[in-house]
């Protein structure tokens, strides 16, 4: 009888026993998946990276061979025409290697009004305000319902004086004492928020070598501003219904502006054509890489001197997109 | 004298011990450890070295991340070292291009504090921020540092265009008298 009852605890005892397995062998399990699954993570991570930075080194190395071809073929071009020839946007694509895909978009980008005419070189070799253009952009300026007074603050920071003509407590940051590079510096001082900073892209730009404004390249909306003895309004309704796209120079553009006044122009007003051109001498190109589902955006722009090589003024990426 | 009161094959079916427990959770780790140093061998073996014969993923980030910043930055950079060698590390400012989140073109004020043990990228969103925001910091060391930057200057119609360009190649680790070296060319 005693020793059934010992056999009776034994099984009880046991049974408990058995459960302590169970959670031991679960919680070794666990430990053990949890471990390897972390491992692996960081694994994957790792490697992730890896592949990133060789498919970001081989995008650049193909990114770099498109830079110099396009830059031999404008080579070419140039000695031809003396200018690009590219009034408008032209789309190419390209197949690279390791399963690169090249979509890549040129298109003038002289065809706009250009921040650095607000300046001269003078001969000792400082940087000077142009007061023609001063007063063009402030004209502008008041057509697209920005404050012209932020002409002189665009005029500030790119000229050599340390001296405000708009705000005599202006911070250092307004002081480059060097043109424009890039369209973002421009919004940066301005302190424009999206859609006025959108707005702006759409009439200003920034070249550095040829500071002329392309009318060729240029959209009717930013040509019925160009001239501020010209009513706007009426002025791009003409444009509108008389043909002005064949207009081969400058001297063809004067005889149109004295076609619609119906008179001449003074030499002041004439002197409103000399940062003007019907000569393409800037351009971007946009590359959009893909491969699989990873896309990148660069951005190059070249500019064409008077004389010698072609320059490039800057190159923006690769950045990688999602889309 | 006590008897014990539990048949044997009882007993075995026992739960494991602590110390039980604890030599397993051992094993498994040391097992672990071994494969997890076995995978980035295999890793390592099937990607490109750098001269310390070790593939470390923050250095590959850090030279994505400074490359990117280059090669996008604007010519007009204040960079605090042009062809030095520099023992006590270096600061580079640069004006930089990026995307924004609507993949709009944004400027960027970037400035790269590389010290002899660490790496520290910090941004300024805008000019009128007042202090930078730490984005990057890399735990590398490179001893010494050595930067090699050169300008590519040019005189067009009276203005003056600094370029700089980066090659494929412009970041390189080079293994100079057993001492790593970080070395930039920027042409």
């Amino acid at each position: 009888m005693k020793k059934f009852n010992w056999s009776l605890m034994s099984i009880k005892k046991s049974k408990k026993i058995s459960g302590y397995i169970l959670i031991s062998i679960t919680a070794i399990l666990l430990t053990i998946s949890s471990m390897i699954s972390a491992v692996l993570l960081f694994q994957k991570r790792d490697v992730d990276i890896s592949n990133q930075f060789y498919e970001f080194r081989d995008l650049n190395e193909q990114i770099y061979a498109i830079h110099h071809q396009v830059l031999n073929d404008y080579q070419n071009a140039i000695s031809q025409y003396s200018h690009f020839n590219q009034n408008e946007q032209k789309e190419l694509t390209l197949e690279g290697e390791n399963n690169f895909f090249h979509s890549i978009s040129i298109s003038p980008s002289d065809g706009c009004v250009n921040l650095t005419a607000l300046i001269y070189k003078d001969l000792d070799g400082s940087y000077r305000g142009m007061e023609l253009e001063r007063k063009r952009f402030q004209f502008i300026f008041m057509q697209l319902n920005l404050n012209p007074a932020l002409v002189d603050r665009l005029i500030d920071y790119q000229d050599s004086n340390s001296l405000s003509s708009a705000d005599p407590t202006e911070q250092e940051v307004f002081y480059k004492n060097k043109p424009f590079i890039h369209i973002s510096e421009a919004i940066d001082l301005l302190n424009l928020k999206d859609k006025e900073a959108a707005n702006f892209i759409e009439f200003f730009c920034v070249n550095q070598i040829d500071r002329k404004f392309n009318l060729k390249a240029m959209p009717l909306d930013t040509i019925s501003l160009l001239f501020p003895f010209v009513s706007t309004v009426p002025f791009q309704t003409y444009l509108k219904n008389n043909p002005y796209l064949n207009l081969q120079s400058i001297q063809n553009w004067k005889e149109y502006l004295i076609q619609y006044l119906k008179r001449s122009l003074t030499p002041q007003e004439e002197n409103f054509f000399q940062a003007l051109s019907v000569q393409n001498k800037s351009i971007e190109i946009l590359v959009r890489s893909s491969k699989k589902e990873l896309n990148w955006y660069t951005k190059f722009k070249l500019e064409m001197p008077n004389q010698g090589n072609l320059m490039t003024a800057y190159q923006l990426g690769p950045f990688i997109i999602d889309e | 004298m006590k008897i014990n009161k539990f048949p044997h094959h009882l007993r075995n079916t026992g739960g494991f011990t602590l110390t039980e427990i604890l030599v397993v959770l051992f094993i498994s780790a040391t097992l672990i450890w071994v494969a997890n140093g076995l995978l980035k061998n295999i890793q390592t073996i099937s990607s490109v070295v750098y001269p310390s014969g070790k593939l470390n993923q923050e250095y590959i980030l850090f030279q994505k991340t400074l490359r990117q910043d280059l090669q996008s930055s604007l010519p007009n950079n204040i960079i605090d070292a042009n062809e030095t060698l520099l023992e006590n590390g270096i600061k580079l400012n640069l004006l930089s291009v990026n995307l924004d989140i609507e993949k709009k073109e944004k400027l960027l004020q970037v400035q790269w504090k590389i010290d002899k043990d660490r790496i520290i990228r910090m941004v300024r969103p805008h000019s009128f921020d007042p202090k930078y925001y730490v984005t990057h910091q890399f735990n590398l060391s490179f001893s010494p540092l050595r930067f090699e930057i050169f300008y590519n200057q040019r005189w067009v119609e009276n203005l003056r265009l600094d370029r700089l360009f980066i090659k494929p190649q412009a970041i390189q680790l080079r293994d100079v008298d057993e001492k790593i070296q970080l070395v930039i060319n920027v042409y």
